[in-house]
């Protein structure tokens, strides 16, 4: 199947030419992630390559560096059929400079290249561009669009189905940056919209919202407003999976025979990958309002307001998307930081993302905090002791992080052999657009399902696993003599300093994995069919079997702060190269977590 | 990062003569327009090119919008995009008032 190339800038509206072009026919590669992701999708018989958005052929960041390989490999290729190129009729001098770079390779390899000037129901009406003019001046079809509006869509259809591949030219192209500078300003002169189409209104809108005295307390709301989506809007979401989950768990047994496939069935498919379905509509809220923050221009103003605070810590602005991601997964939070072009601060931006509180924490402190911390309410019942100990869990999180990373970002200073390249913050400031909120719901979707089939994979074999240890040899009911008994008894002494018995000790090992394994483990532990669904009862198990608030506490401390998941470790191994790296933020989160859990539980007990 | 690989279409960037004031040492104001002198050669070269492909080449008109809250990067206006750069780029070009 022959493919089709997009490409652009960042925020030229590419994805949403993507999006307009393949409709649902599409898939997300890799794991997800904010502008990091590689997607296709079918359009007629051929298939669309989306790209991360890049400013140049010449790239600066991994991200840049992933759409550019991708870029080389598909010049090159017979199968491919057109390429996109992508310009922001809004901000038309530097989308050209991209365009220019790829006229002089698709001359080269002989592919049809077509230019597809967006945003042209933004310019329409206060300028024009000379599109013929254009077309004469650089010899490829020049098309005017509006992915937002459909606009020019018919038009570029006909000409990515009817273009013909050029005359493949011999030699290389002898145009430097400064030449191709040069033409891009006299062809924005020649040809371009006239005037600043965008600029005053972005202007008035950045005085409120980068002012000193509203910039900070608009931020301060926003991510208020964020945070509570997660958990307001994705609860009726929740409630929803968890009784569809319950429901088929006992239409399912009703339909089966007692015996071993039952008890499969009820405990680890059910109880086990059950649990883990109820949080993805938290994953699908946070990629929706990330998105609809990113899509209207904001989230660069936030980068840019937390830069110099973040720097304190060695980090960057540009590290505060990638950390904000990390509120949902630190996987696609990791995957982010390729939007870094330093390299030192993206290091440490993959070294903080894992200790944000990620959604596979929430069961575990929602099942503690609803069994140990009493539901005290203060202010009229705005704010209650439960819900300000999850806020200290996040802000536990956070703070850990931002300590790390300092110490990393000073003892790197010293020392030549640790020192890594850093280079200087620059951030385009996108203009301020309503969110294309089709597209947005759409992504949100795509990536939450990405998500939970490459995360499924893991904890469905673990549930297996601590399923099948704790059935065998005995059958149900006899867990006190099952293998995972045997296997508990032996690391009991580990946990004993915690203050907790074998079968949470069991509950923690196997969350080394993925930590949301850990309410699963105990429901089938204790005998629960459904223990993602009814946490107040797991929790009353807790404490009749001897689980203490003094323990309760440490463990949450310890899930703040331990690195359980594989996943994440495997995603740090891939974007670092080395194994080094991983084994080393393992061994130190595990021994941060275990030493502060242990202090925690004897200073509460 | 190997930049050189996907390069082949380009050449280094221009060797940039040092004139003018570092930006970091003009006293900036909101709403005041700058000429860019020159790139500081400290920078790295695949950084240098991206500031030319970003518009920031010598001659080029910088007019300063504004400062970001807590004491943070500046914004500036440079070929009808807008910017934010930190200390370490506004200490590596140099500027003339205009």
């Amino acid at each position: 199947m022959e493919n089709i190339l997009i490409l652009g800038n960042p925020n030229s509206g590419k994805s949403l030419l993507f999006n307009r072009l393949t409709g649902l026919k599409q898939k997300v590669a890799n794991f997800p992630g904010v502008t990091v992701e590689i997607r296709s999708g079918q359009f007629e018989a051929f298939t669309v390559q989306d790209f991360p958005g890049t400013y140049s052929l010449a790239p600066l960041t991994p991200d840049e560096d992933v759409a550019v390989k991708g870029i080389q490999k598909y010049i090159e290729s017979s199968q491919t059929k057109a390429i996109v190129c992508v310009l922001d009729g809004t901000r038309f001098e530097r989308s050209l400079m991209l365009l220019l770079q790829l006229i002089e390779k698709s001359k080269l390899s002989g592919r049809p290249l077509i230019a597809a000037i967006n945003m042209m129901d933004e310019v329409n009406g206060k300028s024009s561009i000379d599109f013929d003019g254009l077309r004469k001046e650089l010899e490829i079809p020049v098309i005017g669009i509006s992915a937002r509006t459909g606009e020019g869509l018919p038009q570029l259809k006909d000409t990515i189905k009817s273009v013909q591949p050029l005359k493949a030219k011999l030699s290389e192209s002898l145009a430097t940056p400064l030449s191709l500078k040069i033409r891009a300003r006299d062809l924005h002169h020649q040809f371009g919209p006239k005037g600043d189409v965008f600029l005053k209104k972005q202007n008035r809108l950045d005085d409120f919202f980068l002012s000193h005295f509203f910039g900070p307390i608009v931020f301060t709301a926003i991510m208020i407003f964020l945070f509570q989506s997660i958990f307001s809007w994705a609860k009726p979401l929740m409630e929803m999976t968890s009784g569809t989950v319950e429901t088929l768990g006992t239409w399912t047994s009703s339909h089966l025979s007692e015996g071993m496939l039952r008890d499969f069935i009820n405990d680890a498919v059910f109880a086990g990958f059950g649990s883990f379905l109820v949080f993805a509509p938290q994953i699908f809220v946070l990629f929706l309002v990330i998105g609809l923050l990113e899509d209207s221009g904001y989230l660069a103003r936030a980068a840019i307001i937390l830069h110099k605070p973040l720097s304190f810590f060695g980090l960057s602005g540009k590290s505060f998307v990638p950390l904000l991601s990390g509120h949902a997964c630190a996987i696609p939070a990791i995957l982010a930081a390729r939007t870094i072009e330093s390299p030192k601060k993206r290091f440490l931006t993959m070294i903080a993302a894992p200790f944000m509180a990620c959604s596979a924490r929430l069961p575990v402190y929602a099942l503690l905090i609803s069994g140990f911390v009493p539901a005290t309410a203060f202010l009229g019942g705005f704010i209650t002791l439960q819900g300000f100990a999850f806020f200290g869990l996040f802000a536990l999180g956070i703070v850990t992080a931002l300590i790390v990373t300092s110490l990393l970002d000073r003892v790197s200073r010293k020392s030549a052999s640790l020192n890594m390249r850093d280079t200087p913050f620059i951030v385009e400031l996108p203009p301020y657009r309503l969110p294309a909120l089709i597209s947005i719901f759409r992504n949100s979707f795509n990536q939450t399902y990405a998500f939970i089939k490459n995360a499924g994979a893991v904890i469905f074999s673990v549930s297996v696993i601590v399923w099948a240890l704790g059935y065998f040899p005995n059958g149900s009911g006899h867990l006190d003599t099952s293998y995972m008994a045997i296997l508990g008894r032996a690391i009991e002494p580990i946990f004993a300093p915690m203050g907790l018995d074998w079968k949470i000790g069991v509950g923690v090992l196997t969350s080394f994995l993925a930590r949301e394994v850990f309410v699963a483990t105990l429901g089938t532990l204790y005998g629960l069919e459904d223990a993602g669904e009814n946490l107040s009862s797991l929790s009353t198990q807790l404490s009749e079997h001897g689980m203490t608030a003094a323990s309760a506490i440490g463990l949450l401390v310890f899930y703040a702060l331990a690195m359980q998941c594989v996943s994440t470790l495997a995603v740090i191994k891939k974007e670092t190269g080395s194994y080094k790296v991983p084994t080393l933020v393992f061994i130190s989160f595990s021994i941060l977590a275990y030493s502060a859990a242990t202090v925690s539980y004897w200073i509460f007990k | 990062m190997d930049s050189d690989n996907h390069s082949q279409l380009t050449m280094p960037p221009p060797i940039l003569i040092k004139s003018g004031t570092l930006l970091s040492k003009t006293p900036i104001e909101a709403g005041c327009e700058y000429v860019i002198e020159s790139i500081s050669l400290t920078l790295a070269s695949d950084v240098r090119q991206r500031l030319l492909e970003l518009g920031f080449k010598e001659g080029e008109s910088l007019i300063c919008q504004r400062r970001t809250p807590f004491g943070g990067p500046w914004i500036f206006e440079i070929a009808g995009t807008v910017f934010s750069i930190d200390s370490a780029l506004t200490s590596a070009i140099h500027v003339r008032k205009k």
